[in-house]
């Protein structure tokens, strides 16, 4: 077999994250390839891509070829759970039990410390009245 | 529920492992023993909370229904895809379209033949009919010069003949040897630049 054109045994079709880009600055590609490829090595087809980092206007891009997605995952592509999560806040996949996990218990987290915050100002209020 | 509760249930406490479990890896490979001081470790799991733990096996359970249904039905899109370009109606209204754009195109092409045939036959004829011209030119030429040469000859062969009438003969011999000798010829003339014959009797004194 040629260079770049391996047959590996085992593995299956996936659509996952490439990294690219350059130190301090990711930015990824979302790729169609053969679950046993190197991360950034040969793939099928891209399918979009994301950047990580916010731009100018505090958003943060993400683009998807939903034509080509159907058809790879019709064709029983495996999805990478970062692209899982991408696809469920696109509202193309449903949201990602984990996702709305983490943003309850972010939410418990903070409503904690807010209550532990007010409570310490309560006390504090109380202690300068008393004295 | 109670699949999930089960598995949150009483189960004996675990021993320290005969091996020491390995965290995520940093700066060691998996070939590199782990530390001295990490010997007696017992790594205990995090603590699970019961009523999230069954929210959450839920949410998996419906998000994993979800997307096994899209599969499912990506799956069909793609395989009824496949069927409609081989066997679709699209597929056979192109077909058609492709074969009769086919057959206009020989048809053309036979008709472009034909037409360049003729053109070649209309010039070929007139090729030849110019080679013809040309060659009835040249030989009528030819016919004329031979016709000159002939006509030279014998305006030659006549002229012999008018010469030979005053020619030296052995009859007439002596009579012009006593002609010449009785007729002296003065060669004492010279020419100018322009091409004047002077004679000294004319112009001497």
């Amino acid at each position: 077999a040629t260079f770049l054109c391996k047959v590996y045994y085992g593995g299956n079709l996936t659509i996952r994250l490439t990294l690219g880009g350059c130190a301090n600055r990711p930015f990824y590609r979302i790729v169609a390839a053969h679950s046993k490829f190197a991360r950034d090595g040969r793939f099928v087809e891209q399918l979009g891509c994301y950047d990580p980092l916010p731009n100018s206007h505090g958003e943060k891009i993400v683009g998807l070829n939903l034509e080509r997605i159907r058809y790879w995952i019709g064709c029983g592509a495996h999805l990478s759970k970062p692209v899982e999560r991408l696809l469920g806040l696109a509202g193309f996949f449903p949201l990602h039990p984990m996702m709305i996990t983490n943003a309850e218990r972010l939410r418990r987290k903070r409503a904690r410390e807010a209550l532990l915050a007010s409570q310490k100002t309560d006390t504090e209020a109380t202690e300068t009245e008393a004295s | 529920m109670l699949r999930a509760l089960s598995r949150l249930g009483a189960r004996p406490p675990r021993r320290p492992p005969a091996l020491v479990l390995l965290p995520a890896r940093g700066r060691k490979t998996r070939h590199d023993p782990p530390a001295k001081s990490k010997v007696g470790r017992v790594t205990t799991p995090p603590a699970v909370d019961p009523a999230e733990f069954f929210v959450l096996t839920e949410r998996y359970r419906e998000y994993r229904q979800i997307v096994r249904a899209l599969r499912v039905e990506f799956a069909t899109e793609v395989r009824k895809n496949l069927y409609e370009s081989r066997v679709g109606v699209l597929a056979e209204r192109r077909a058609r379209q492709k074969a009769a754009e086919h057959r206009e195109m020989m048809a053309w092409n036979r008709a472009e033949n034909q037409r360049l045939h003729e053109l070649r036959m209309a010039r070929l004829l007139q090729e030849a009919r110019e080679q013809e011209r040309l060659r009835a030119e040249e030989q009528a030429l030819k016919a004329q010069e031979t016709q000159a040469w002939v006509q030279l000859k014998e305006r030659e062969v006549l002229q012999l003949q008018e010469e030979a009438k005053s020619f030296i003969t052995r009859e007439n011999l002596e009579a012009r040897v006593e002609e010449a000798l009785d007729s002296p010829k003065s060669y004492n003339w010279a020419i100018t630049r322009e091409g004047q014959v002077v004679r000294p009797q004319d112009e001497g004194s």
